[in-house]
């Protein structure tokens, strides 16, 4: 015989005694009229009963200490692993540092740099201009003085902006 | 239900380092812890080791109480959890090892050898002999299934109220009162031959 399937909870409740007033007169009515769920109230209170005179479990007296002492290692042992993680990250940035430091004093100095001066495009093209009237000789001296003064002046011109 | 005065002052001194604070927190829940063990596990050796965990654990994770429910619902939740892991380490092992007997058998069946008799520990003849009440009721008990088992546990034997069994053992209120009702019931069954006038 089975009980009803939802007076289940509230015959639980009920065995317990902690069933409120109003779901407590409803199962005492539906009890009346239910032989499943009136043996089960019946066997939920002899559970209860045989289940509460089951002797208390006593941990060992040995077993607190053993908790303590474990207890105490643990911390200790994380402690300590603590403290090595501290010594590592610490022993690994002073490493760095001092890489870092020699590197600094070993690595080759730096060459001085020479400038050097790009003719602008306006100095090339005077330059291979006056060359080219140069070897093909200017009759005129007065044309090898013009060419000459453009020459100096182009000279003078800015380099181009980069 | 919340933490208690005493134990709200417990936590908050071995949160500051003070294991004089822990020392008394195992002297009040171990045998509580112990026994429940006890019941799940169904050996002392087992049990020992776990509750032993516990406390560690419990240790080793204090700074993660949210102090949201009392200090022995916390425990058990740990204890809880631990047995179950215990259990499923259990039922691997047990069937490697069913697998193992099983070909042995074959093998000394084919061989022509000698096979062992059937289990007859739970015949109840044998059992009225020498077997207390409580001593059935402990294997009747262990013969539940774990989720029942700890329900039954805790409320009937730790007289603890739904609401925190349900935070222990992170089920529904509900889940709790129904699984405690089929265990009742199943006990009951499973003790029949023993029981009169029920």
């Amino acid at each position: 015989m089975k009980a009803c399937r939802e007076w289940e909870q509230f015959i639980v409740e009920y065995v317990d005694g902690v069933l409120d007033e109003q779901p407590r007169r409803s199962l005492e009515i539906h009890l009346a009229s239910c032989k499943a769920c009136a043996e089960a109230v019946k066997v939920q209170r002899w559970a209860k009963l045989v289940v509460a005179q089951l002797e208390r479990e006593c941990a060992p007296d040995y077993l607190s200490r053993r908790i303590r002492h474990h207890a105490r290692d643990s911390l200790r042992r994380q402690g300590a692993i603590r403290l090595l993680a501290r010594a590592s990250f610490a022993t690994a940035v002073a490493a760095t540092l001092l890489l870092m430091l020699w590197w600094g004093n070993l690595r080759p100095e730096k060459m001085p740099v020479v400038p050097v001066e790009e003719p602008t495009v306006a100095q090339a093209i005077v330059q291979e201009y006056v060359g080219a009237m140069s070897n093909d000789g200017f009759s005129d001296p007065s044309l090898q003085l013009l060419a000459r003064e453009a020459q100096m002046k182009t000279l003078r011109l800015e380099p181009m902006a980069q | 239900m919340r933490l208690s005065d005493v134990d709200a002052a417990l936590v908050a001194r071995c949160k500051g380092n003070d294991l004089t604070a822990f020392d008394e927190i195992v002297e009040r829940y171990q045998h509580k812890i112990y026994g429940y063990v006890k019941r799940l596990v169904g050996n002392e050796t087992d049990a020992e080791d776990i509750t032993q965990e516990v406390f560690l654990k419990a240790l080793n994770s204090l700074h993660r109480f949210r102090e949201e429910s009392s200090l022995q619902t916390w425990l058990f939740r740990i204890a809880t959890n631990l047995c179950r892991d215990a259990h499923r380490r259990r039922q691997r092992e047990k069937g490697w090892l069913s697998l193992w007997r099983q070909a042995d058998e074959q093998n000394e069946t084919e061989e022509g050898g000698i096979v062992d008799p059937p289990d007859d520990r739970f015949n109840p003849e044998k059992l009225l002999l020498h077997e207390e009440l409580s001593a059935m009721l402990s294997q009747a008990i262990e013969q539940l299934p774990l989720a029942m088992r700890e329900v039954l546990i805790l409320h009937d034997v730790e007289q603890m109220p739904y609401e925190e069994i349900a935070q222990a053992l992170g089920v529904p209120l509900g889940t709790v009162k129904s699984r405690l009702f089929h265990a009742r019931a199943r006990l009951r069954e499973s003790l029949a031959n023993y029981v009169y006038g029920v």
